[in-house]
């Protein structure tokens, strides 16, 4: 499967967060990169910049966002993508994500990643904004597929559709998390193999794996506190079979393990890669 | 570069907004901060009959679940997530006032000024100048007033600005840096407290078990700033303050010393006189100050 020149496979990592700064900033442990969730550092100052650029001194970055909103009918947020672009610079990301979601609408602020009905009329909308934002950061734009709990009335097509539709009719790319197509297939009632099967993986330039919970009402939450499912792994070594090896990240963003517990969490990718990588130790 | 050959179809022009997705995004939202009705207990309630018509109605069922059922996931996701926020920014406050009705006054306030910012980092800009609205009721006393003024310093000196700090090499540098205003650090921030807020708030940080505290009363001048290891606070002492309030607004730092000691008596005169030298040195050593 051809595979988009600039996606270089940067191995397995880790989601960069706070409680293991430590360790990561004391030790300087053996990781093939870190994910950064961008807004974080869209900051004056402080901790969280100077703690970056000496992590930017030992390991490669790569920017991840949860507050673009590229499916909101609000106007594309240029001072918020101006600041997003002065980070690619600190960061020299080779790339940048971020949800086929939004977030706000009329100004107000959801800090939600929130579904749209699957339309043709929403594709062809979001697409034209992802190509603007992906021609404005002049970076690689990949967009992430959502964890959702509701489905519209409105929807016109499944899922998989409307990711595929967006992405290729704006040309830009796919940050594949395979335990959102495995929430989403539990809550909305498909199987995840047909999500899979029916996605233009060659788009696929880095890929989530993380835990979700089950509610009491039986819906799956993702919520990135517990370990990644045997099943999502399965997923995972589906995807990175397909792909031909993938960028991979781990995100655990609550109930934290320690820096090693999660890194071996992480490093259980491996087991299920394409090509069979060395184990990084901490 | 991106490679975009393979687009399917290029176009430049700002693209329009279909109107369907416009009033369902609206309805939508609306319903998803819907307030949590508060019970007698510790126990929130989604209040689904006050979702939006048009978003329920777009809801699809499935399984056992109904549509509305499904749109209530996102409700209490907003909610928790909002909350928890403002209980980790403000734990004194929350603690003072107790969880439940924390809640509330976090649900009053968000009502009233919903998130405009992209980070949760800014969720809260408001929310001093809520509780000295009239519009926090019953909430709005001195103290809680107070102490969110203290807690967000905390929340602010994190990750404000840090300006290149001021620095002189001559006599005639110290000289011009002392006949003009004084820059202070956009990080750092200073408050007056009649209670003693900022231990209040060590014990709290340092006990997550102590679920409610009543400060001391005792009057307390602070500074807030961001330090070499992280947030510090520092106290000011009583002939300390009026030099900072005057120095904060803007007086040089020759007039300030003029303007205060001319308030002092004679004692505290000679101590604010044999001090000043090293009360500089020490807030300068601690970087408060900006090179204009």
């Amino acid at each position: 499967m051809a595979h988009p020149h600039f996606a270089k496979n940067l191995g397995v990592g880790m989601g960069l967060r706070v409680p293991h700064l430590p360790t990561i900033l004391g030790q300087w442990p053996s990781v093939d990169f870190f994910e950064i969730i961008s807004e974080n550092f869209m900051v004056d100052g402080g901790p969280p910049l100077r703690n970056l650029e000496h992590i930017l001194e030992h390991y490669p970055v790569v920017q991840h966002g949860v507050s673009l909103s590229i499916a909101s009918t609000d106007p594309l947020d240029f001072e918020y993508l101006g600041r997003l672009k002065k980070l690619s610079k600190l960061t020299k990301t080779p790339w940048f994500s971020d949800h086929l979601c939004w977030s706000r609408t009329d100004s107000h602020q959801y800090h939600d990643l929130l579904p749209v009905p699957y339309t043709m009329e929403n594709a062809a909308f979001i697409a034209d904004k992802a190509r603007i934002v992906q021609d404005f950061m002049e970076l690689p734009f990949a967009l992430e597929n959502l964890s959702s709990y509701v489905e519209f009335v409105d929807s016109q097509m499944p899922e998989w559709e409307f990711y595929a539709e967006v992405v290729e009719r704006a040309g830009v790319y796919m940050m594949l998390d395979v335990n959102n197509v495995f929430v989403s297939a539990h809550n909305h009632g498909y199987e995840p193999m047909t999500y899979l099967q029916n996605l233009p993986l060659e788009r696929v330039i880095q890929v989530h794996v993380a835990g979700h919970v089950e509610l009491e009402n039986g819906m799956f939450l993702d919520t990135h506190d517990h370990h990644v499912k045997d099943a999502v792994w399965e997923l995972y070594g589906h995807v990175d079979q397909q792909v031909g090896g993938v960028s991979t990240i781990l995100e655990w963003d609550d109930n934290f393990l320690s820096f090693e517990e999660t890194l071996a969490e992480a490093n259980l990718a491996r087991q299920y890669r394409h090509q069979k990588d060395q184990i990084q130790t901490a | 570069m991106p490679d975009n050959t393979d687009t399917k179809k290029t176009k430049s022009k700002p693209p329009e907004a279909p109107e369907s997705l416009r009033r369902l995004q609206k309805a939508f939202g609306h319903s998803i901060a819907t307030p949590f009705a508060f019970g007698a207990l510790d126990g929130v309630e989604c209040q689904v009959n006050r979702y939006d018509s048009l978003a329920v109605s777009q809801m699809v069922g499935r399984g056992s679940l109904s549509g509305v059922e499904r749109l209530a996931v996102y409700n209490q996701q907003y909610w928790f997530r909002l909350l928890t926020v403002m209980q980790e920014e403000y734990p004194l406050l929350e603690r003072i006032v107790g969880v439940r009705e924390f809640n509330k006054l976090v649900t009053d306030y968000l009502g009233a000024h919903p998130s405009k910012s992209p980070s949760l980092r800014h969720l809260s800009d408001g929310f001093v100048d809520f509780l000295a609205s009239d519009a926090a009721g019953v909430y709005g006393t001195k103290m809680n007033i107070q102490t969110a003024r203290l807690e967000y310093l905390y929340i602010h000196a994190f990750d404000a600005e840090e300006l290149a700090p001021l620095t002189f090499a001559t006599i005639e540098q110290a000289e011009e840096v002392m006949s003009n205003p004084l820059r202070f650090q956009p990080h750092l921030g200073f408050c007056q407290c009649d209670w003693a807020l900022v231990e209040a708030r060590r014990t709290v940080r340092k006990n997550s078990e102590i679920k409610s505290i009543i400060p001391e009363e005792n009057t307390e001048h602070w500074a807030v700033f961001r330090g070499k290891n992280g947030v510090s606070s520092h106290q000011l002492s009583q002939l300390q303050w009026p030099l900072i309030q005057a120095l904060s607004g803007g007086q040089p730092f020759a007039e300030a010393c003029e303007t205060v000691a001319a308030t002092m008596e004679r004692d505290d005169l000679e101590e604010f006189s044999s001090e000043i030298q090293s009360w500089f040195a020490t807030w300068a050593a601690m970087g408060w100050f900006a090179a204009s």
